[in-house]
């Protein structure tokens, strides 16, 4: 069984990398994939480190999270924390935001990060250099960090997408140079789940089945004649299509199978039942889910936008980490929270924040010391006063916890090198 | 010998008219059978067999107009007796909006231009219908690069800005991008250090991308505005939150105008701080110099862009033709001559050399007009050859036919549209409205900016600095309001302020429109007083600043049915026994509403929204440069066999559905199938087939529906004989 399994991995990789790279690799490149430098590729993901984690939930904060409000507040401070109070939490010596009480008593299981630095205060540049760890450039799209999860080590469920997004934000970079099915499933609506799934309305199983059966009529002499793998592989697409229509794995998606009160217990917003999602994907084996919240972008009435963001996110958060915790999850699944960035110290002329490079992130699970703080800014939240992580040392943290290959170096069609989290340091003694 | 004749004679004409109209290329296009022929027997290989009309016609309507013909249009090609009918047809495509549409698509997909995002909006729709426009007028290909490459201004003097705004602070990569999209030469790596494949060094690209490094993108530059700025910091009666709301009003007046205009200043472009070659200092100013080709003259006088288009859409940079050449044989036989045609190098070299060199001798000697060099293509027998199944990775391709391939998403889509809608290539013209009418609107509101003396847009900003301080008192109330609800938990009360912020912010958004537009009122410029007059348009004058400002409505449903919709209609109705005003007023709305959804894919969002139908096929995402896919997902399977396009196709108004009502006989419906899908009709084995098949399910009410939909579903619709 084992050996088999190894084979197909093998087969898996070897048909990732081709797709990966196209044709017209140089001579001096092959040998990076030749069955020798996959082995490599492979075992590089458990001879470098072991995997502290199994799957990510990633929590984006898009538009740019107030960091003095919910991660990082300046107690006493009212010049930079206008109408924001901090609170204590179960961790000694970690406040946080009023607006976050529940998460609050969670924060034992937390690892807070209050030295993010980034390179930009535009939204499109920051969020990219979030997800990718490269800068946005126009001649060419880097993937995002789950892709680069599914290229190294597959789907964690081979009927199932290897990467999942939730939420509404069109800015994901998706599979970038990578090969589409490396990319992220894009869920808008976590109630509705996968799109296209059941027949049409009036559609019975028989009728289903004799247009199946037409089509293959109508098609079997084409099919005949031009034997060639682009028309098999479409023919094999249906056939995994009708497979996947009846697949049990389909109740990945179902958010109906779960109990009214857990559900409220998440929130109803989308992003409550987005993260509720997420979990449900995890136990079915999906190991990179992103689940977007937004817009945190408060330029205009800062502390009355902020304080209703925070109570969907505490909600549906403080439900995420518990739900699993109490099912064993927690060690193997890394929680990360991130922003693209911070906002001013500086209440502006609208009683808004604008954008700022400097913020803060959580991690919860997946192998992370709880209660601790990391990094530090200054006592108006506006320099960094100890230890800068930028988003490539975070990727890269995020990427040991997966047992990532840091270090390797691979290429794009383009014949450009590229690295996971490129060069970013992984935050190794945040680690239990 | 002729056709280097003609030729050789073109080329003489060429310095006196730009361009030739309906050139005769039929020489031309035997002389490319000759030059394929002499491959062929170099490499011993076989021409493929000619095909048939039917799949001649199948492959003429996508490969041109990038659908499948309607059931009405491939019956009457396959009717016909003309003995030159094939090439009337092309004629016929060539000149019809499908090309517009089909090769829109294709140029999105080169140009990466997107109807939203990193481009304003304005700047980015503009820029899409000046492609439209250019392609439409068929705009010689050279002509088109350099008014692209030459851009500037605002995007209400051209939509060529979009060119530049597209890549909007990042002009390295624009000029990589430049140099792939017109040279097929790939200067990325060269960005950050020498090229490690080619011989490109990083010095020689600072010094192209000094022609175009400071062609800067931004917001439209109101003199005026900018005056008023200058005012505000300099009264030092005004205390530093009213100053800071004043130049916020100001902001605020301007939000529509962003990214609408495109600048040359004079900054020298310099090496990195981490330059690390010996031929030069980090941080050492370039100049300007071309990487290849004749040397461009740069003085202070000239016009770098300007000389930089010059020089590199010249018929001496071989290159530019060469990739133009190769693009339209790959559009027309499905693999480039060089592949891939995109990344050049010294050493690349054409399956068939002869005939690489006498297209690029074609395509200078048709003064780079598409549509006659795509004649040209269309009308040899090589295109009417069975395609190729398959050529290798790397492999070179000698052309015995086209090759085989899966449309484009686009095709695909589109064919979908040939199904549904009788007027399959009609425009998206409410949305093309609504793009006119807004970038009209920013225009004049621009203008009138820029009329107006700043001392009463100072006042303006003045007003709405202080309504700005009431809206703070507001917050204040809501923030109190807002604690009070958190303490009791009072979702209802917290959601309730949630609406107030928004309906204060509304308020406010007014209140800038109503200022500034009393401060144009005050105006003592005529000029401003006739934009005024204009922008009212009958409505609320107070309110047309604020329209001035947002997105205009249509309303579709108020305008009448013309042209070929509107004969269809009445036949339809009478057809379908449509006598009550309810059903009449149903199909009626039906058709006004088509336009809107189910167009061709040039016609709707570039790219479309995720999930869609073309990206779920691989339309490009529009992000890096022929970024389509053709590869196979379930999604796509799951998307015909159970999405909404196949309720569209088998709803009783679509185009087939009405076909297939019109044929009586199951015999005759079965035809209309074959046609409407497939353009041919069924084999006598087939029918054999089918109508064993048909008598099974005889049972069935909706068995042509299911039947229909089960066609749909097939490779052989999917793929391009």
């Amino acid at each position: 069984m084992k050996a088999t399994n190894e084979l197909s991995r093998r087969t898996v990789m070897t048909r990732m990398a081709q797709s990966c790279l196209g044709v017209g690799l140089l001579p001096s490149m092959q040998h990076l994939f030749s069955a020798k430098a996959l082995a490599a590729g492979e075992g590089a993901a458990t001879a470098m480190q072991a995997p502290t984690a199994r799957n990510v939930i990633f929590l984006y904060m898009t538009g740019g999270q107030s960091h003095l409000d919910t991660w990082d507040p300046k107690p006493g401070n009212t010049e930079v924390m206008g109408a924001t109070k901090a609170i204590k939490t179960s961790a000694d010596g970690v406040l946080i935001g009023e607006y976050l009480p529940r998460t609050a008593r969670l924060m034992h299981q937390a690892c807070v990060i209050n030295s993010m630095a980034t390179n930009t205060a535009a939204h499109e540049q920051a969020n990219y250099f979030m997800h990718t760890s490269y800068g946005l450039r126009s001649t060419i799209k880097h993937p995002g960090l789950g892709s680069w999860l599914s290229f190294y080590q597959g789907p964690g469920n081979p009927d199932l997408p290897p990467y999942v997004f939730i939420g509404n934000d069109s800015r994901h970079p998706g599979a970038g140079y990578m090969a589409r099915k490396h990319g992220p499933l894009m869920i808008n609506n976590p109630e509705t789940g996968l799109q296209n799934v059941r027949p049409q309305k009036g559609v019975t199983d028989d009728r289903f089945a004799m247009r199946r059966d037409m089509a293959q009529a109508l098609d079997a002499e084409f099919q005949n004649r031009w034997d060639v793998p682009g028309v098999k592989a479409y023919a094999d697409m249906y056939d995994d299509a009708v497979r996947m229509m009846k697949s049990e794995d389909l109740a990945a998606f179902d958010l109906s199978k779960e109990p009214a009160e857990l559900r409220a217990k998440y929130g109803r917003e989308t992003f409550g039942q987005g993260c509720l999602l997420a979990r449900r994907l995890v136990e079915h084996g999906v190991r990179f889910i992103e689940v977007s919240l937004g817009s945190w972008d408060t330029h205009t009435a800062n502390f009355i936008s902020t304080p209703r963001l925070c109570e969907t996110l505490d909600t549906a958060l403080s439900a995420l980490v518990q739900d699993l915790d109490s099912r064993g999850l927690l060690q193997q699944t890394m929680i990360v929270l991130a922003s693209e960035f911070g906002r001013t110290p500086k209440i502006n002329q609208n009683q808004g924040r604008d954008h700022y490079p400097i913020f803060s992130s959580v991690i919860f699970g997946g192998g992370i010391k709880g209660g601790i703080k990391y990094g530090a800014t200054d006592k108006d939240g506006a320099q960094i006063a100890a230890d800068k992580v930028g988003p490539p040392d975070l990727n890269a943290t995020i990427g040991y916890a997966l047992g990532l290959p840091l270090s390797q170096v691979i290429y794009s069609p383009s014949k450009r090198p590229f690295t996971v989290a490129d060069k970013g340091q992984p935050l190794t003694h945040l680690f239990a | 010998m002729k056709a280097l004749l003609t030729s050789a004679f073109a080329v003489i004409c060429l310095t006196t008219t730009p361009h030739l109209h309906a050139a005769d290329t039929s020489a031309a296009s035997k002389k490319i059978d000759e030059l394929l022929a002499a491959g062929w027997r170099k490499q011993k290989l076989q021409p493929n067999a000619p095909v048939g009309d039917e799949v001649f016609l199948r492959r003429a309507y996508l490969t041109v107009a990038g659908r499948i013909p309607t059931y009405q249009e491939a019956t009457a090609f396959l009717k016909s007796e003309a003995p030159n009918k094939r090439a009337q047809l092309v004629d016929a495509l060539l000149d019809s909006e499908g090309y517009t549409h089909h090769f829109l698509s294709y140029w999105s997909d080169v140009l990466r231009a997107q109807s939203v995002g990193v481009a304003g909006s304005t700047t980015a729709q503009n820029y899409l219908n000046f492609l439209r426009d250019s392609l439409k007028t068929n705009k010689p290909y050279d002509q088109l690069a350099r008014e692209l490459v030459s851009s500037a201004g605002t995007c209400f003097d051209t939509g060529a800005i979009g060119y530049y705004m597209r890549d909007r602070g990042m002009p390295l990569d624009n000029l990589s991008n430049t140099t792939r999209v017109f040279l097929g030469t790939r200067m990325e790596c060269a960005q950050c250090h020498d090229h490690p494949f080619d011989k490109w060094t990083q010095k020689q690209f600072y010094e192209m991308a000094a022609f175009t490094h400071n062609m800067t993108s931004g917001s439209y530059r109101s003199t005026s505005a900018d005056e008023t700025n200058k005012m505000i910091r300099a009264d030092k009666t005004l205390d530093k939150e009213t100053q800071d709301l004043m130049r916020q009003a100001i902001t605020e007046v301007v939000r529509p105008l962003r990214d609408t205009q495109v600048v040359q200043n004079k900054a020298a472009i310099r090496l990195p701080h981490d330059y690390k070659y010996s031929d030069a200092n980090p941080k050492d100013a370039v100049p300007a110099a071309v990487m290849f080709g004749k040397p461009v003259e740069i003085g202070k006088e000239i016009d770098h862009s300007k000389a930089f288009a010059e020089w590199l859409t010249s018929p001496e940079n071989p290159r530019f033709t060469n990739l133009i050449a190769n693009r339209l044989w790959k559009k027309v036989f499905g693999l480039a001559l060089i592949e891939p045609l995109d990344d050049l190098m010294d050493s690349s070299t054409a399956s068939n050399p002869e005939l690489m060199k006498y297209l690029e001798q074609q395509m200078v000697a048709l003064g780079y007009d598409m549509k006659a060099y795509l004649r040209m293509l269309l009308n040899t027998q090589t295109f009417a050859r069975e395609s190729i199944k398959e050529v290798g990775m790397g492999e070179p391709c000698y052309f015995q036919g086209p090759v085989f391939r899966r449309m484009s998403a686009e095709q695909a889509w589109d064919s979908m549209i040939a199904l549904i809608s009788p007027v399959p290539d009609q425009s998206n013209w409410s949305a093309r409205e609504r793009e006119r009418v807004e970038s009209e609107k920013r225009h004049l509101l621009a203008r009138m900016l820029d009329k107006t003396e700043p001392a009463l847009l100072y006042q303006a900003a003045k007003e709405v600095a202080g309504a700005m301080r009431v809206q703070n008192k507001e917050f204040d109330q809501l923030r109190k309001e807002l604690d009070e609800a958190r303490a009791k938990e009072d979702k209802a009360k917290i959601s309730d302020i949630q609406r107030r912020l928004g309906q204060s912010q509304r308020i406010l958004r007014e209140t800038v429109s109503r200022c500034f537009h009393a401060a144009a009122e005050k105006s003592g410029n005529a000029e401003v007083k006739q934009m005024l007059a204009e922008m009212s348009g009958g409505g609320e004058m107070e309110m047309a600043m604020m329209n001035a400002m947002e997105t205009p409505r249509l309303e579709v449903r108020e305008r009448d049915l013309e042209g070929a919709l509107k004969e269809r209609f009445l036949k339809d109705a009478e057809m379908l026994g449509y006598k009550d005003e309810k059903s009449r007023k149903g199909y009626e709305g039906y058709l006004k509403t088509l336009h809107q959804t189910w167009v061709r894919a040039a016609e709707l969002p570039s790219p479309a929204p995720r999930g869609h139908f073309l990206r779920e096929f691989g339309q490009s995402d529009r992000e890096v440069i022929e970024n389509a896919s053709d590869e196979a997902s379930v999604p796509q399977a799951l998307l015909v066999m159970n999405g909404s396009i196949g309720s569209q196709i088998t709803s009783g108004w679509s185009a087939l559905m009405l076909n297939l009502l019109k044929a009586k006989t199951p015999e005759g419906k079965l035809d209309v199938l074959f046609l409407s899908l497939y353009s041919r009709q069924p084999s006598d084995s087939e029918r054999a087939l089918l109508r064993q098949r048909l008598e099974s399910y005889a049972g069935s009410k909706t068995v042509w529906e299911d039947l229909a939909l089960a066609a749909v579903s097939t490779q052989r619709f999917i793929f391009i004989e």
